[in-house]
């Protein structure tokens, strides 16, 4: 049997002996538990409390990496991912499928399923607007609104959330950062009704509020994404509703607590065209009325170039290129980047086929040390073969990871 | 709703109808003969019994045509006397078989109620924290643990109970359900009850508590994983609440639906379990009368358990359409 292992595994780099597994899974057991013990840790706010470096953004991530430990080895779903979100813009991240955009906004959610994901390193800085705090952990009252209940002092502070303990996470998910997930179907509880669900994040984030309260909140927020008739949907379960309008609850939910960011994971993506289109009209429309950023996650460079004012691209865990939506699509460096546009359907081209890279994305489990996009890259040079590419800036906004432009940061861009 | 309950009662006549007939027809053909016991009983204690005595007596059982249209007719005889409500007089007991069942029924059904309710208290529970802790130290010991319980014969499991805490330790009577030394009455009789179901009920539940556990456990994994989970955590909810409120009540389906499905089992009597310990409950009394082809007394007990199954999956399909929304029933 042992011999047989041997050969399988010359012809096979995948196969793994039972020796090998045992190793990983110790290792991985190791790595685990010391991340899920800091993750479940009794921490004073100052060990999480961290500082912008650019105090016009809302969201910074720096040097990200989220692993997943699986059998076969550790998979590095974000390996070093650095952007910003500025205040009151949208950002999009493309890629295609399994290149850790959804893990990204999940690591930034806190939501990786544990114990096998878990952020390694890095920090993700978020600016909130917390309530203040006295001594005893009670938020300050300044007052009361016109219909009796107290209204609350906030304060603007910075978490760091990869460093946060997971109990404390409750400060920013669905108050701070709220989310849209891809899967309308099966993304609301079928056994609560629309209007439980939607009255429950007001009763999470706001201190003393009443039933009345927020069932007026709730159905304002319905009416606010279009419904037409918020009381019958409030009323309604989740089945009763079709896909585009559940979807359409499912912001709303979002926007409940007003927050500071809105990650939409692939929104449209489960929804036909039509829908889609209402659904994005809708994200724009609200983006105007709303004092926030979103972070829109998709494959579809046709929804960024409509929606997005910056552009991440990202490729098997890394970020490649980076920039204004317009240097993304007039001006894009990466091959990777000029690959994703070329493949784009266009209505005045008469070809028959679409263009596409050659290829597969690398096997995340063992990346090798040189660019990973070398294997598929139409313009690679000797220099490919040398370490990964570095960060170079070519614009003040536009950043790519590619050695074609290495000289273009010696010639002193910077 | 009214209609569809009435339908499903409608129905479950027809259902009861073949069952009554299976039950009857197979009894029949067992290989035992409740006159020929007797009579083998008789010659025993050195009567001779004339050949024709033994024919009038099975003439007045009704027992004395074994080809298939006499227990055909047997079948029909019984079924008549059943619409007059009249499930006929047990052989062994001479007493009629409603009586036997009513009477015997009582120690049963709390020996059963008490245990099904301890066991969902403490199953449930564990295979929450299993599910929660996948993979764990305290997954490992909740499954191991309760896999050992599944695992052990309900005689092996009870004799050994009953040797440790009853003859090794002498904390709670071996067998039977009232001290015969001496009378009591009130609280302290009742007390008494308590001493000598105690070990029958921590056999039922130690035994029982695995399947329910590892359902719960399996259930609740469905649940957590599922995105509108994901959606609850995202939204800011703590983790006991996303726990306790959002997935549990979603693991309640299955498990409100299995419990509706207990209800013959809480008055059919555990019959193994009540031999070992000689409870004088419906389990014990409906073997003894297997045993010697009492078929008034079988007919009876198998169509009661029979009744309670066709009712219990009604309530089933009625708990679905109380705790799933998305369930009409039409």
């Amino acid at each position: 049997m042992a011999l047989l292992n041997k050969h399988d595994k010359k012809k096979n780099g995948h196969y793994l002996s039972g020796k090998e597994i045992r190793a990983i899974a110790k290792e991985n057991r190791k790595v685990m538990n010391a991340l899920e013990k800091k993750k479940h840790r009794k921490a004073a706010e100052s060990e999480f409390i961290s500082q912008m470096k650019d105090d016009a953004n809302i969201l910074e991530i720096e040097d990200l990496h989220t692993y997943f430990f699986t059998d076969q080895g550790v998979v590095k779903a974000v390996n070093g991912v650095s952007f910003e979100v500025p205040k009151n813009a949208t950002v999009g991240i493309v890629g295609e499928s399994g290149c850790g955009k959804s893990v990204t906004s999940m690591s930034v959610m806190r939501l990786l399923q544990g114990p096998q994901g878990q952020i390694y390193s890095g920090s993700i800085r978020f600016k909130a607007a917390d309530y203040q705090r006295d001594e005893k952990g009670n938020p300050v009252v300044i007052g009361t609104a016109e219909d009796g209940t107290a209204q609350y002092a906030t304060e603007e502070k910075v978490y760091d959330i990869a460093e946060m303990p997971i109990h404390e996470i409750h400060r920013i998910r669905g108050r701070q950062i709220a989310m849209i997930f891809q899967e309308p179907m099966t993304s609301l509880n079928p056994v609560f009704t629309i209007g439980e669900q939607l009255d429950e994040v007001t009763f999470i984030h706001t201190p003393g509020a009443t039933k009345e309260m927020a069932k007026a909140r709730s159905l304002e927020m319905l009416s606010l994404v279009g419904i037409a008739a918020p009381e019958r949907v409030y009323a309604s379960f989740p089945h009763e509703l079709s896909g585009g309008m559940r979807q359409r609850v499912m912001i709303s939910m979002a926007l409940i607590c007003n927050p500071r960011l809105i990650i939409a994971d692939e929104p449209t993506t489960a929804l036909d065209v039509t829908i889609q289109a209402q659904i994005l009209e809708l994200l724009q429309d609200l983006k105007k009325k709303m004092d926030g950023s979103i972070l829109l996650i998709t494959h579809d460079l046709g929804v960024i170039a409509e929606m997005a004012d910056y552009v991440v691209v990202m490729y098997a865990g890394r970020v490649i290129e980076r920039g204004t939506v317009s240097e993304i699509f007039h001006d894009p460096r990466h091959p990777y980047t000029i690959g994703l546009q070329k493949s784009k359907p266009t209505m005045d081209s008469d070809s028959d086929t679409l263009f596409n890279i050659p290829g597969n994305v690398p096997n995340p489990v063992n990346m090798p040390k040189h660019c990973y996009f070398k294997e598929r890259c139409s313009r690679y040079t000797a220099k490919c073969s040398g370490d990964y590419p570095g960060m170079v800036q070519v614009s003040p906004t536009h950043y790519v990871a590619c050695h074609l432009y290495d000289e273009t940061k010696q010639g002193g861009d910077r | 709703m009214l209609k569809y309950i009435l339908k499903r009662l409608g129905l479950s006549l027809l259902i009861l109808l073949g069952v009554s007939l299976i039950i009857y027809v197979l009894i029949r053909c067992m290989p035992v003969d409740f006159i020929e016991n007797k009579i083998a009983a008789m010659n025993q204690g050195g009567a001779t019994i004339p050949e024709e005595t033994v024919e009038n007596m099975k003439k007045l059982y009704g027992l004395e045509d074994d080809s298939f249209m006499g227990i055909l007719r047997g079948y029909f005889n019984w079924l008549v006397k059943l619409c007059q409500f009249d499930f006929g007089t047990s052989f062994k007991y001479g007493a009629p078989v409603i009586d036997v069942i009513v009477s015997k029924m009582g120690v049963s059904f709390a020996v059963a109620a008490i245990a099904t309710i301890f066991e969902f208290l403490i199953a449930i529970p564990l295979g929450i924290t299993a599910a929660t802790h996948q993979y764990s130290i305290r997954d490992y010991l909740v499954t191991v643990l309760v896999m050992i319980g599944i695992s052990l014969p309900s005689f092996f499991f009870g004799q050994i109970l009953k040797n440790v805490l009853a003859m090794k330790l002498g904390w709670f009577p071996p067998s039977g359900l009232i001290d015969a030394t001496q009378t009591l009455s009130g609280i302290a009789l009742l007390g008494d009850y308590v001493r000598h179901m105690f070990i029958p009920i921590l056999t039922v539940v130690i035994l029982s508590i695995g399947g329910r556990m590892r359902m719960t456990r399996t259930e609740m994994l469905e649940v957590l994983n599922s995105d509108y989970i994901r959606t609850a955590r995202a939204k800011g909810l703590k983790e006991r609440v996303v726990v306790y409120k959002h997935a549990f009540r979603n693991t309640l389906i299955p498990l409100v639906t299995s419990l509706a499905g207990l209800l013959p089992s809480l008055f059919s009597g555990a019959i193994i379990t009540e031999q070992v310990f000689d409870l004088p409950g419906i389990g014990n009394v409906a073997f003894k009368a297997m045993m010697e082809a009492d078929i008034p007394f079988i007919m009876g007990y198998n169509m009661f358990l029979a009744i309670l199954s066709v009712l219990g999956v009604l309530l089933a399909d009625l708990m679905y359409a109380v705790v799933d929304p998305r369930v009409k029933l039409a």
